[in-house]
């Protein structure tokens, strides 16, 4: 995760998310043919890594630097190659070094395609 | 190339750094392996494969072997368990098979070794058959055959 300004672009695609007033980081994204699964559709694998990348922008939001523990997905409805969604993550609690998240994957016409539950671990901090 | 054996998706067939440059073996028994390397186009933490790629690879797996099961299909749901870091530029190993079926749902199973056989990441999915992949997957193999 790298900042631009006041957005974290992901190490992945190079989604660039931008923190709304509720803290959820968004991004838009297209899917391209390198991205695809079954013949028109974007591979699952690919969708996950844009949630993983979500919920990884969201914890640096937070300056919460942690590694994927865990993630939950559920693909509700195929997203189409050359379709553009907005992907989007955001924190939902906290536990000692846990930290638990949400993310989803919309569709032009705003229908859900995609949602995860993520669990991070906060990274260790460097001795001083 | 038989008319049976199965290359993978696009997007796994294609190099880096968009793709990732692996394609399944079956082992027998309905499991499907791959050995592969993680390049620098997959970096998360420095020296360590993100999440999404890890994911995207054990997605993949799981489909490979609902496919060997002549159960072609989508991902319904599936959780990923990271139990260490994937190191960039080594090699290493996934696995996958079905654990069982019900109906049209395929409930499979994958990990992720690195070459001394330590388990990365490990992962369940559930997949629905689809009729309508399974014969498009044909009729694009016919015609990329020669």
């Amino acid at each position: 995760m790298t900042f631009v300004g006041s957005n974290f672009v992901g190490r992945g695609f190079g989604l660039r998310f931008a923190a709304d007033a509720d803290g959820v980081l968004c991004a838009a994204m297209t899917f391209d043919e390198r991205y695809m699964g079954p013949p028109g559709i974007v591979h699952g694998g690919a969708l996950a890594a844009a949630l993983d990348e979500a919920m990884t922008a969201t914890v640096f939001h937070h300056q919460e630097p942690a590694f994927t523990a865990q993630l939950n997905i559920s693909y509700r409805q195929p997203v189409r190659v050359g379709g553009a969604v907005r992907v989007r993550g955001w924190l939902t609690g906290r536990e000692g070094r846990k930290r638990w998240l949400r993310a989803e994957i919309r569709d032009e016409a705003d229908a859900l395609c995609v949602e995860a539950e993520g669990l991070f671990i906060l990274m260790s901090r460097p001795n001083t | 190339m038989g008319e049976s054996q199965f290359v993978g998706s696009h997007m796994m067939r294609s190099p880096a750094p968009s793709g990732y440059g692996v394609s399944f073996l079956r082992t027998g028994d309905g499991a499907v392996e791959a050995h592969f390397t993680f390049d620098a186009s997959k970096e998360g933490p420095p020296g360590f494969a993100h999440g999404g790629a890890v994911a995207a690879v054990l997605d993949e797996a799981m489909g490979t072997a609902c496919f060997e099961a002549g159960r072609v299909g989508f991902t319904v749901t599936m959780t990923v368990n990271y139990r260490a870091g994937a190191p960039l530029n080594q090699p290493l190993r996934v696995a996958a098979s079905v654990e069982r079926t019900e109906g049209r749902k395929t409930f499979t199973w994958a990990a992720l070794t690195n070459h001394d056989g330590q388990l990365i990441a490990d992962a369940t999915a559930i997949f629905i058959m689809s009729e309508r992949l399974s014969q498009a997957l044909k009729q694009n193999r016919s015609t990329n055959d020669e």
